[in-house]
């Protein structure tokens, strides 16, 4: 049986999956949606309009469910993780609390005016919404990565006997890994973006329908994710280097090294034994590890036996997760290039084959932007707050009954709604376009 | 300041803004859970009216939240798992309706989202009751629980009131519920007043004085609506009263009977940030929150 302890882990890891497909399609679409409507205004070519109005559609409805999706984990933290909120809780608390203040006000206050104000407000104030909106999800954004940022590199704090005193709140919003783990976030929404609208121009190329609407939004997802996917490789480095400075135990799992060594060699694959500490069957690229993570030749890496077994993650879920991450990049790098060559020879809206792979690759963003996480979030184990709260001294003192049932509802309500019903009416606003537009 | 008065201070701006929340939702809580009983041209009109002004309501929730968690994180962790189930399904039934509503409108008004929509917005006033009454219960520690005060709870006052609301229509009734309202609302302090100078009064009573609260702020929406703003300005009042007495007779253990304010608070530094960020963003939104509630008003008007 599940202990109580990886029930609670399972059930936030459920909510939290769910949760960040949202606001990371919506910051996508909020940026697309300013750029588009600038054009429009500029321009006044109804291509524009039109695809203004349709994908406006879809971030009311992602945007939608982010904020009830989001709800849920602020009431988790409580039930859930009660002694993580009573620890933390004064840290991360007031940068929730300024999340509020400066971004979820914002959002709210502009999106009703956004969505529902075209040809009822001025066209300008309601670009000014548009940029504001923006404003609003940017923001957030950069709030919760604070935070958990924080909780992979605290800074700023002493912590004595469970208690957390904070001496500088800049150090404690910018630290070590903000900036980094910030930039990295935004740049995987905007590419899990441009595929998913690569993929619905490329399905409306295939039927045949909107043709103009389509052949500029492919267009656009294409110069999108030539401009992203170099720039995320680049800020994926430093992110790389970062981890290792800081939590060279997580820079361990995801390379699967059990043993500190220099050169270290890149393990391309491997069949995890944690139990034996050890890989087997690895396919491996002699001191390639070092050179990504040391940028040097013979860098040393820290191996996993450092430690004991016991303060070690488990290493399977986060060496995999982080293939599966960095093999969909060059999968959608790819997938560009060979779009731009399209482009270049004027086959792009006719290749069928082509529009077909943009399909297939819709959702590749998103699963990227997931294992991403997971890699993050799963190589801090078992750590809450690295180095300093452990993962078992922030679960809630409630029933293992109570946790089940939670878990179970939860279940049940999250694949009803946003598994179902969320997809068949995403699915519906598409399949229908912005008809009557 | 002393840590205690910043504690006071926070848990103050909290009143408010959870006050907020209560003002803007909870009338339409009750109109969405009326739904099915209205013309398919109320429906939407509810719904369409709603829909822009959903987001900033949760918003003031998601505040109050945060502001627990960041002024009382002690408190905080401890009320939640005490109320655990409660809570669960509380955000699982406000996940529902947020969807319901979105798909509501996506569908036009199609029967079964409506039904979703009316099912859930009940399940969250219930709920909302519910968590009241065991929070309240959690402040005491003499009272005794049987099978018989469980039901009371599930059975409590909001459920009778509501009910009984929404099977009257004509205008002489609503009066005629209003009527009864306030004359509960007079008992509730009475009996706010008994729970807290005896100890042997039961959940059932702090149930109905939340319960009874909470109706009557519901009421609003289903007695006329010329006179709204001054009922609303009463009940308001009234529940202010209710939590300022709550408040006074529990002080300063607040979160449940073991733990004090104190005990509960953050530290100075978090609760001093918390507060400034406040007292120089809060009054500006309140303005635009009190701005966009016009197109509520105006919805309410086209209802009537």
């Amino acid at each position: 049986m599940l202990s109580l302890l990886t029930l609670s882990r399972l059930q936030f890891a459920v909510t939290i999956t769910f949760h960040i497909l949202y606001p990371a399609i919506s910051i996508g679409l909020a940026t697309y949606l300013l750029i588009v409507e600038g054009l429009w205004l500029k321009t006044r070519q109804h291509r524009y309009y039109l695809s203004a109005r349709f994908f406006t559609k879809l971030l009311a409805l992602t945007f939608g469910m982010g904020i009830i999706s989001g709800l849920a984990m602020e009431f988790q933290l409580g039930t859930n993780w009660g002694g993580f909120s009573a620890i933390v809780g004064p840290v991360l608390g007031v940068l929730f609390i300024l999340e509020a203040l400066s971004a979820f006000f914002i959002e709210a206050t502009f999106l009703g005016f956004m969505l529902f104000g075209w040809h009822k407000i001025n066209e300008k104030f309601h670009f000014f919404c548009t940029f504001m909106v923006w404003v609003g999800v940017s923001l957030s954004a950069f709030w919760i990565l604070a935070a958990n940022s924080w909780m992979q590199t605290p800074a700023g704090v002493t912590f004595t006997r469970h208690h957390f005193d904070v001496n500088n709140w800049w150090r404690v919003i910018l630290n070590p890994s903000t900036v980094l783990r910030y930039s990295h976030m935004m740049l995987a929404a905007y590419i899990a973006t441009a595929m998913l609208i690569a993929a619905i121009a490329c399905y409306y190329l295939k039927q045949k329908r909107y043709p103009d609407l389509a052949r500029f939004n492919l267009r656009f997802a294409l110069v999108t994710l030539i401009v992203c996917l170099p720039l995320q490789i680049i800020l994926g480095d430093a992110v790389g280097l970062e981890v290792h400075d800081h939590q060279p135990i997580k820079t361990a799992a995801i390379e699967g090294l059990w043993h500190t060594t220099k050169g270290a060699p890149l393990v391309l694959f491997a069949k995890i034994n944690q139990a034996k500490q050890r890989n087997e069957m690895a396919i491996t690229i002699p001191h390639l590890a070092s050179v990504i993570n040391t940028h040097q030749w013979n860098g040393k890496l820290v191996g996993l036996t450092s430690v004991k077994p016991a303060l070690q993650p488990p290493v399977a879920p986060v060496f995999y997760s982080f293939r599966i991450m960095v093999g969909l990049g060059f999968v959608m790098l790819g997938f560009t290039l060979y779009g731009l060559k399209l482009w270049r020879q004027g086959r792009l809206t006719t290749a069928s084959g082509y529009h077909r792979l943009s399909m297939l690759l819709a959702p590749s963003g998103l699963i990227a932007l997931i294992t991403g996480w997971y890699t993050a979030e799963i190589g801090r184990q078992p750590w809450v707050v690295y180095g300093l709260v452990k993962t078992s001294d922030a679960v809630s003192h409630v029933t293992y009954a109570k946790v089940a049932q939670g878990f179970v509802v939860i279940l049940i309500t999250y694949g009803v709604l946003f598994g179902f019903y969320f997809m068949r009416y995403a699915l519906r606003t598409i399949t229908k376009g912005p008809q009557g537009e | 300041m002393t840590h205690e008065t910043l504690a006071l201070v926070w848990l103050g701006i909290l009143c408010l803004t959870l006050f907020n929340y209560l003002l803007h939702d909870s009338s339409w809580l009750v109109a969405c859970a009326y739904l099915p009983f209205l013309s398919k041209e109320k429906q939407k009109t509810i719904v369409t009216g709603l829909m822009p002004l959903w987001d900033i309501n949760q918003t003031w929730l998601v505040f109050t939240l945060a502001g627990l968690y960041a002024g009382f994180s002690k408190g905080f962790a401890l009320v939640m798992q005490t109320l655990y189930l409660p809570m669960i399904y509380l955000f699982l039934l406000m996940m529902c309706r947020g969807a319901s509503l979105e798909f509501t409108i996506k569908t036009k008004l199609k029967r079964s989202w409506v039904a979703a929509l009316a099912l859930s917005s009940a399940g969250i006033l219930v709920t909302l009751a519910i968590a009241l009454a065991l929070f309240v219960d959690s402040l005491h520690t003499s009272t005794e629980h049987s099978l018989f005060l469980q039901l009371g709870y599930w059975c409590g006052g909001f459920i009778v009131f509501l009910l009984f609301a929404l099977t009257r229509r004509s205008p002489a009734q609503q009066t005629k519920l209003l009527a009864i309202m306030t004359v509960l609302s007079a008992l509730s302090f009475l009996l706010i007043y008994i729970r807290y100078f005896s100890v042997s009064l039961s959940p059932v009573a702090t149930a109905f004085i939340f319960c009874t609260g909470i109706a009557t702020l519901c009421s609003n929406i289903i007695i006329p609506i010329q006179k709204r703003q001054v009922r609303q300005r009463l009940t308001l009042g009234f529940l202010f009263a209710c939590a300022l007495l709550l408040v006074s007779f529990s002080y300063p253990y607040l979160f449940t009977a073991k733990m004090s304010i104190l005990m509960a608070a953050s530290s100075k530094q978090s609760l001093a940030v918390c507060i400034t960020a406040s007292l120089i963003m809060l009054p500006l939104l309140f303005i635009v929150n009190k701005r966009f509630s016009t197109v509520y008003k105006t919805k309410l008007n086209e209802l009537s």
